[in-house]
């Protein structure tokens, strides 16, 4: 993940510099790319932005409302400037996307060309287009406002997205860290944080944005204690690897961890270089995410990282100037020209004005000096000049006019700057210079994103003039330049300190943690050995230069109404805006950023936040002590919604049978965690509607007169055992269990404190102390959950097992059921020896079977209980045993219609949050006697008996519609034209209830249906009518009479043939 | 009549090598060219007995002539048996070591759930990078003394995980999940290099803990 | 937002790993001679955390200064073991030290 150096490799190219010790690019190998259409040439370690201005792109796009040209002006992505269509992708950033070879570069927002806009003449009507304009004008009349929607959003916006277009195959990934420190920001401060942390031994994780660590000191050649700066960076940095690398054993046990000796961590810093983060979540949760490079295996990759502390060094930025024209290309931040030269070999320009207000700043315009970059005068905005002596005479050495307390007003040119106009901060002192590169800005802000999405509260500090971190969330720290701080020892000495106080809250949690911190003792020694560390930090700290001053400039001298001086480059807000949302009203940061659209851009706070703050402070007369940041929201940098999905594993349950079904042409539906089989043969998905109802037909018909097979796995089965079991089981079940006896079969229902039913199930008593039942599929995921959750106040004694998946299930059902089964098995199986709602143990081919006779597709039927890796085997015996009597594989969706024709119901089919027990008809089942066990539900049937206006499920003759054969499966009635489930049911003309199921059977040869009505009209024989809307407009309507099921065998015999 | 063969829930993306049957199930001992790469390997150990142990003096119990380890998430090795403790009264029981299956005791409180289950490990050094793409939880806490069980989530599936070593993981998941979750675990955690491996590389490694 | 809980069993795990059982309110009350009214009282009414009434010239914040209250939740993902803790709702942070099986 690092990017190869191109140090010393070959001489620079045309229009390269030649190449220093800090430059990444590697000249010996170039990269063709298009940009354009137009060919052009860039470098390995180049980024995209860097190529394009090396090969003389200055226009990179064109500006939202404006459609004013804009240029590079950072490198980091803190402006939309910069924002590209990569090969076909739109919004990506030129500034921190590494350049790949045949890239095909594309501007956005602009007609053709972005040194030729169609759309340019837009920046001469800006007055026409004021703060918020488009809250306030278009809309009225009302009736227009699309036609001006849609033409504002043809002129105005960002990347257009390709609707059609499928993005090639790209790996997403995610990666999950636990870590004690997170360190965010890669800087000098950064590592000494995370190296002072990691001789604590606690385990490190450091995210940098950037592709290397260093920040601001990888490029710098100028020398502290007789050492280049970028040499300090790289030795931080080896050390840190060398950490990464050491093999445990050698590594000093540390004294947190006694249990490392025996089970050493594999790396103790891990370092994430190109990982910005995204934000500081509660409890110290940092996410983030790597953009994969060459040679790793993914695109980009999510990042959570959970750490017990978090030391936040995550730099400064540059406060932009506010002046005229400020956002004409040719206007960067000393930042942006000084690393082209330094880290991409690349000349910023060929005449440079500075006008900054800070050291760092300065020693830019020295360097690129030295670099043969012409510049020809530097501004401060500092009254006071330079805080560094040496940097003045550095500039006075090279015969570079330096002017502190002077200003740029105004940017010249007009696509870009030809020159600039100074003035004198007070009085009226002027000059105009000839210029190609206008480096501004108002001195650095810190990058407070990660300190305020962690919940840091921020204060304007008047000293360094930035905002300050007054009061820190538990567990996090700051570090580094964002405290204010310029020394490099100073930065260093701080990142220490922060790593060891992060290193020592780590170690008192510890201590203070308890059970789930084992080792208490020796982490309370080691937090004392911590302590001491944090103390010398301290000591050094205070022994080093403090927070430098910083510069309050608000915007260029000479700024009047007329001006152009954006505040925001992404929302083309600009300082007349700012006045006009303050006249408004709109006089705070928080309510102008939504009035004006300050910040609402991808830079979000970056280019803005501080200059809103400190600009609406100075119009409401306030003091800027009171300036007021605007909330910063993650993600701080914007990672691709591709990467927040993530990798998108279907991860479901598939019975032991899955394989078996799908060879015979089962299409399957998820039900639950599980993919079921739905039914066999063709899908109506693809218009084969008429084929799967017939096969469905034919599922259905050949279980009624013949045998079928049924894959019921996902069936819950449990076993409970324990002195309590019966006492669980009364609880939580409605009829009286203690009934149940071995070698039977005990039907009951589950319901909730409303007396909803939730589930219903076969109870088996193993012996006194042990039961085996059995759970809808959808319910055997929480049954646990409920029944521990409704015992949790007795103290009870009994234990569950969840063999859910530890048997499959095998329904076999028709009325040759018994004479298949009596193929496979020795046992005696005789109805009279096995009778219906019996329960036996048999041995099918070697294999111990539970076997249930249970009828809820209203044939005989056994339900074959088998340890899932033998379900095959013993599925196989069946079917070839069956071969004779055409046995055949039925689904779900014959299931369903064969049970509602017996008149079974299915939890949530015909049961709803609406009606108890009672309602459905399943009142016979509740143990009313009982109080003592407190079944869950019993007081809610109580209340409800003999309440007037309830809902009460009936059976239903649907007489029209009779005679289509039709019947789809899933949301099938009898063909067009005739009812399907959820119905309305109209009686006189009022809405008496909805119907549940309904289908037409081929068995009756007539639609039956089951549905919820009021209790006054639900007497056997009466008629209702039964409407829906087909589509929109069209209803149909159709008769009913009401019935009671079931249906199909009301006597039960065939259940006990 | 045919003898009984079982399924692993679990079908690897692979050509086998060297096959043995055991006890009903078809168990790869290697796969083609898994020795061209150094790890780490995911190996499919669904065939390998458990058996679930609950008790309300589960503690003061040796079932199977295991002792229960008297703190939650403990995990005690006894030959070629694995014994984690996962809460006050339950407890798990995994036959890992070589050697021939033992047979399923009738006790009180003790189910043999070998069928409900899908076992896997992840074997050799870089496992803990291959699991940090499956799993938020910390799985090489080094505050906690190896072996010790993990309750939790993986790939957002329940699992059972016992970190033996940095090179060790052996975790277990509802049986239906096998397939879904092979997949997905091979994908995800092919990112840090995760490839199929046989029995034997797991053999060979948990022989030496 | 993200938070963690205690489990007591497990140590701290992420919220997502757990199901929530509501608040604490004692056992099922005793069914002989209990009246719809008590019943339907204990299943649905909840207390606010810190009583109804703010504090007196706290405004909004108020009901933020004891919001403590006691709740039950489930580790699904986990060691499957319903437990108590308490919590300030508001602030979504565990108190020390809780930690009660059920």
């Amino acid at each position: 993940m690092t990017v190869g150096r191109g140090e010393g490799v070959g001489g620079a190219p045309t229009g390269r510099l030649t190449p220093g010790p800090a430059c990444r690019v590697d000249f010996s190998r170039p990269l063709a790319f298009r940009f354009l259409g137009r060919p052009m040439t860039g470098f390995a370690g180049d980024t995209v932005a860097s190529a394009l201005y090396a090969n003389g792109v200055r226009i990179f796009g064109r500006s939202l409302k404006y459609h004013r040209p804009r240029g590079l002006y950072s490198l980091d992505g803190e402006s939309s400037n910069a924002l590209m269509e990569i090969d076909g992708v739109p919004n990506e950033c030129a500034e921190t996307t590494a350049l790949r070879v045949g890239m095909s570069i594309r501007a956005q927002n602009v007609r053709g060309d972005p040194r030729t806009d169609r759309f340019a003449f837009l920046d001469a009507f800006d007055r026409l287009m004021p703060a918020g304009f488009y809250y306030r004008l278009f809309h009225r009349p009302y009736r227009l406002w699309p036609l001006f929607q849609k033409g504002l959003r043809r002129m105005a916006g960002t990347g257009v997205l390709d609707p059609v277009a499928r993005p090639g195959p790209d790996v997403r990934a995610e990666r999950y860290l636990n870590a004690d420190v997170a360190v965010v920001g890669g800087g000098q401060a950064g590592m000494a944080a995370a190296l002072a942390a990691a001789e604590s031994g606690l385990r490190v994780c450091l995210f940098e944005r950037r592709g290397w660590l260093g920040g601001h000191l990888a490029w710098r050649v100028r020398e502290y204690e007789g050492e280049p700066q970028y040499e300090r960076a790289e030795g931080l940095a080896r050390r840190l690897s060398a950490g990464e690398t050491a093999a445990p054993a050698t590594h000093p046990a540390p004294a947190m961890h006694p249990a490392r000796a025996t089970h050493p961590a594999p790396a103790i810093v891990k370092v994430f270089t190109n990982s910005p983060v995204t934000g500081v979540w509660g409890e110290n949760l940092v996410t983030g995410f790597t953009v994969g490079g060459e040679g790793d295996p993914f695109r980009e990759c999510h990042l959570e990282c959970r750490a017990k502390a978090v030391v936040v060094a995550a730099g400064c930025m540059e406060r932009p100037l506010v002046f005229n024209h400020n956002d004409r290309p040719g206007v960067m931040q000393a930042g942006t020209a000084w690393r082209l030269a330094r880290t991409y070999g690349v000349k910023p320009g060929n005449a440079v004005v500075f006008s900054v207000a800070d050291d760092l700043s300065l020693e830019a315009a020295v360097d690129l000096a030295d670099l043969g970059v012409p510049v020809q005068a530097v501004a401060d905005a500092r009254e006071a000049g330079h805080q560094d002596p040496a940097l003045g005479a550095a500039l006075e050495e090279r015969g570079i006019p330096f002017l502190p307390g002077w200003a740029a007003s105004r940017a010249l040119g007009r696509k870009r700057v030809t020159g600039c106009e100074l003035r004198t901060l007070r009085g009226a002192g002027s000059r105009r210079l000839r210029c190609d590169l206008l480096v501004a800005n108002a001195g650095w802000q810190p990058g407070i994103g990660a300190l305020a999405t962690a919940g840091a509260r921020l204060a304007y500090c008047t000293h360094t003039h930035t905002f300050q971190p007054v009061q820190l969330p538990r567990g996090v720290f700051a570090a580094g330049s964002l405290t204010g701080l310029r020394d490099p020892r100073s930065i260093e000495a701080s990142g220490r300190l922060a790593g060891c106080r992060a290193a020592e809250w780590c170690l008192g949690e510890a201590a203070r943690g308890g059970r789930w911190n084992r080792g208490g003792a020796e982490s309370r020694g080691a937090a004392t050995v911590a302590a001491r560390a944090t103390e010398a930090a301290e000591r050094n700290a205070e022994s080093l230069p403090g927070p430098e001053p910083g510069c309050d400039i608000l915007h260029g001298p000479g700024i009047r109404r007329g001006a152009k001086a954006f505040v925001d480059l992404d929302e083309d807000g600009t300082w007349k805006n700012v006045v006009e949302s303050a006249a408004q009203g709109f006089d705070v940061p928080e309510l102008a950023k939504r009035f004006g659209g300050f910040g609402l851009g991808p830079g979000q706070y970056r280019v803005t936040g501080q200059n809103l703050a400190m600009i609406m402070a100075d119009l409401r007369g306030d003091p800027l002590e009171n300036a007021s940041p605007t909330t910063v929201r993650p993600p701080l940098v914007a990672p691709s919604l591709a990467t927040l999905a993530g990798p998108g594993h279907d991860v479901h349950k598939r019975t032991p049978l899955h394989g078996e079904l799908a060879s015979r042409g089962a299409v399957f539906r998820r039900a639950g965690p599980w993919l079921r089989a739905r039914h066999f043969g063709g899908d109506p998905r693809h218009g084969a509607s008429e084929a799967t109802a017939h096969r469905l037909r034919e599922e259905i018909l050949n279980v009624r007169r013949n045998v079928g097979l049924l894959d019921s796995s996902p069936l819950g089965k449990f076993r409970i055992f324990g002195p309590d079991a019966l006492n669980a089981l009364q609880r939580v079940y409605i009829s009286d269990i203690s009934r149940a006896r071995p070698g039977r079969c005990l039907y009951s229902a589950l319901c909730n404190d409303m007396a909803h039913v939730l589930d219903d199930g076969a109870i088996v008593m193993d012996n006194g102390r042990e039961y085996y039942f059995t759970t809808s599929s959808a319910r055997a995921g929480s049954t646990m959950e409920w029944f521990r959750y409704h015992t949790r106040h007795d103290g009870w004694d009994f234990h569950l097992v969840n063999v859910t998946d530890v048997f499959g299930s095998i329904n076999l059902a028709g009325p040759n059921a018994r004479r298949v089964l009596e193929r496979v098995t020795d046992d005696d199986i005789s109805n009279e020896a096995f009778p219906y709602m019996g329960c036996r143990w048999i041995t099918v081919g070697d294999v111990e079977v539970r076997c249930l006779r249970l009828g809820f597709v209203g044939e005989l039927s056994y339900e074959l209980h088998v340890p899932s890796s033998y379900c095959q085997f013993v599925w196989d015996l069946l079917v070839a045993a069956g071969a004779d009597f055409g046995i055949q594989p039925f689904g779900l969706e014959a299931q369903y219609c064969l049970r509602a024709e017996k008149g079974h119901i299915i939890v949530g089919a015909e049961s709803e949050a609406r009606v108890t027990l009672t309602d459905i008809g399943m009142g016979w089942l509740w143990d009313r006697e009982d109080t003592v066990s407190k079944k869950v539900g019993a007081p809610a049937l109580r209340a409800c008996e003999g309440q007037p206006g309830r809902l009460k499920l009936v059976g239903l003759r649907v007489r029209q519609g009779a005679g289509s054969s039709r019947a789809e499966p899933g949301a099938s009635g009898a063909g067009p034209g005739s009812p399907r489930d959820g119905a309305l049911v109209l009686d006189r003309g009022e809405i008496v209830g909805h119907v549940c199921t309904t289908r037409y059977s081929d068995t009756l040869g007539w639609q039956y249906g089951m549905a919820l009505v009021r209790e006054e009209v639900a007497v056997k024989g009466g008629r209702v009518v039964l409407q829906e809307e087909d589509a929109p407009g069209t209803k149909v309507i159709c008769m009913a009479t009401i019935v009671s099921p079931p249906f199909y065998d009301p006597g039960g015999e065939r259940l006990r043939a | 009549m045919r003898t009984a063969l079982r399924r692993s829930p679990v079908e690897l993306p692979a050509r086998a090598a060297a096959t043995e049957q055991r006890d009903g199930w078809t168990v790869v001992l290697r796969y083609e060219g898994e020795e061209r790469h150094g790890g780490p390997w995911l190996v499919d150990l669904s065939h390998r007995r458990r058996w679930d142990y609950q008790d309300r003096n589960v503690g003061a119990h040796t079932p199977m002539d295991l002792p229960v380890p008297p703190e939650f998430g403990e995990v005690g090795v006894h030959g070629p048996f694995v014994i984690n403790r996962m809460n006050r009264t339950q407890a798990a029981i995994w036959h890992l070591g070589a050697g021939s299956p033992p047979k399923s005791p009738r006790a009180a409180g003790l189910t043999e759930t070998t069928d409900g289950h899908c076992m896997l490990a992840f074997v050799s050094h870089g496992v803990s990078a291959a699991l940090e793409h499956l799993t938020p939880l910390d799985l090489f806490d080094p505050s906690r003394a190896t072996p010790f069980l993990t309750q939790g989530p993986v790939l957002r599936v329940p699992c059972q995980i016992v970190t033996f070593a940095p090179d060790l993981v052996v975790m277990s998941l509802a049986r239906g999940h096998g397939r879904t979750f092979v997949r997905a675990a091979l994908a995800s955690g092919g990112v840090a290099g995760l490839r199929i491996g046989g029995e034997g590389i797991f053999n060979r490694r948990f022989t030496k803990v | 937002m993200t938070f963690r809980l205690t489990c007591p069993v497990c140590g701290k795990r992420d919220i997502c790993e757990f199901t929530f059982g509501g608040q604490e309110r004692g056992p099922r009350p005793e069914q002989e001679g209990l009246s719809a009214e008590e019943h339907f009282r204990w299943v649905q009414f909840r207390m606010i955390p810190g009583g109804a009434e703010p504090a007196q010239g706290a405004g909004q914040r108020g009901w933020r200064q004891a919001a403590l209250q006691q709740e039950w939740w489930y580790h699904g993902q986990g060691c499957g073991v319903w437990f108590r803790t308490t919590r300030d709702p508001a602030t979504n942070r565990e108190v020390e030290g809780d930690g009660g099986e059920g």
